[in-house]
Parts: C-alpha cells; sequence; structure tokens
C-alpha cells in the first residue's frame, strides 16, 4: 500500500492501492511533533491494505494541510 | 508539453521542469528512454486483520548515517535499528530531520507493533533515493531487486511512503 501526495502522479506510476493524503512534500505523514495526524495516516493506510480494492484504486483519506500554503507554494514549485 | 498530453496538473509542472533541465544538458548523453506502459501493480489476494502482518517500510530520501548514496539509481537497505539521515533536492529535509516519522515513519510503526495493531517489522527498510527522473533502471533493475529481498525478508505487508 502506497501514501500518495499527488493523485497525477500516481495516475502515472500507477502503484496500487494508494491513499491521497493532501500534505506537503517532506511532511508526508503531518507536521513536525503532530503524532496524532501522523498516526490516522499510518492506520489509515495499513488499514487500506486489508481491503479489497480493485488494481488502480486511489483512496480519498480527506486528509488535508491546513496549516498554511506551504503545499500549493510547492505545487507550483514557489517553494521547498 | 503537446496538447493532449498524458501530463496535468503537478506531473505536468515536473515534466516541464526535467524537460527544460534536459534541454540544458543536451550536450551530454541523454538520459531520456522510450516510454513504455504499465500497468496498475497487482497485489496478493490476502486479507483480513492487520494485527499479524510483517510489514515492511520503504521510503524515499533516507540512507544510513553518515554514508552518502551512490547508487544509480541510489537505493538504501538498512537495519531499523541504524541511525538514519536525509538527502533530498526537492524538498527542505530540515523538517524531517527534527521528527523523522514525517517521511519514514519507522518510530510510529514500532509503536503499532508493540500494541500489537500490526505484527512484528521486517528486518529491513529500503528507500529509493529522492529525486529520480530517469525512472526505467528503477522499473526494470532496481524495483524488481527489493521485491525479491523484501520476499527473502518475508514481508507480506509493503508501506510505501514518498516524501
Amino acid at each position: 500500500v502506497s501514501v500518495t501526495q499527488v493523485r497525477e502522479i500516481t495516475e502515472l506510476s500507477r502503484p496500487s492501492p494508494a491513499c491521497l493524503v493532501e500534505h506537503p512534500f517532506g511532511l508526508t505523514l503531518g507536521d513536525i511533533g503532530d503524532k496524532a495526524t501522523q498516526r490516522a495516516v499510518l492506520e489509515a493506510c495499513l488499514r487500506e491494505a486489508t481491503r479489497p480494492h480493485p488494481a488502480g484504486t486511489i483512496i480519498e483519506t480527506s486528509i488535508r494541510w491546513e496549516r498554511d500554503d506551504l503545499r500549493e507554494r510547492q505545487l507550483h514549485k514557489e517553494a521547498h | 508539453v503537446t496538447p493532449g498530453s498524458r501530463y496535468r496538473g503537478f506531473a505536468r509542472v515536473e515534466q516541464s521542469t526535467y524537460a527544460a533541465a534536459s534541454t540544458r544538458a543536451s550536450s551530454g548523453p541523454s538520459t531520456t528512454r522510450p516510454r513504455r506502459d504499465i500497468g496498475w501493480t497487482s497485489r496478493s489476494s490476502r486479507r483480513g486483520s492487520l494485527s499479524s502482518p510483517r510489514p515492511a517500510l520503504t521510503c524515499a530520501s533516507t540512507h544510513p548515517s553518515p554514508s552518502a548514496p551512490t547508487e544509480t539509481p541510489p537505493t538504501e537497505r538498512f537495519r531499523p535499528s541504524e541511525e538514519v539521515e536525509l538527502t533530498h533536492s526537492g524538498y527542505d529535509i530540515g523538517r524531517a530531520a527534527r521528527d523523522p516519522d514525517v517521511v519514514f515513519p519507522l518510530a510510529l510503526l514500532r509503536e503499532l507493533a508493540s500494541e500489537g495493531l500490526i505484527g512484528e517489522l521486517a528486518p529491513r527498510a529500503f528507500s529509493f533515493m529522492g529525486y529520480i527522473p530517469d525512472t526505467a533502471p528503477l522499473l526494470s533493475e532496481t524495483g524488481p531487486a527489493v521485491a525479491r529481498e523484501l520476499v527473502a525478508d518475508a514481508a507480506d505487508l509493503v508501506l510505501l511512503v514518498p516524501s
């Protein structure tokens, strides 16, 4: 099971299944020290690994980065 | 990027960036290879509770300390007990250096194992180092080699974490 941060990259690389977590690069599981979110991401992905998803399934976790615009700036190559 | 390209969104941004870099480096040997279509990765049919799997962790940009990645494409194998460092040109590694669980959730996996939510961890973790624009060697050589090693380690679930 994979974590994916960008759906359109996953659609090219085609792992299976993949859990979409819209976090910034370098903070895949969550913010520094945010163990609750990190664990939620991890548990969500592991849980999906036990389910019979057909190949190509990208699972929406609804986990999103809301702290600032770091992710948006990264997606526009404006920030690391 | 041509109209109707398969690249869209951030994939289009990345493809454009790579194409521009390739053009600047065009005096050197070409690193582009013919694209081959790949299907979605198949998976085993094993289902059920998480309490027994032996998961292995694969990630990006992590390598044993204090070595530097040398393979092309760089791939690292390490024991979970080893100290690790991060190297990646695509994001600020300072954050993950302060809390490795953000990209390399080994401590969290240990926590889940200690609580019995998952089985024991596989003996090794693997890392495909950072930015790899030419993925052909990864698909044809490195990936299959790591898959064989994961089978040898008796891992029955692999968690892939990008960074």
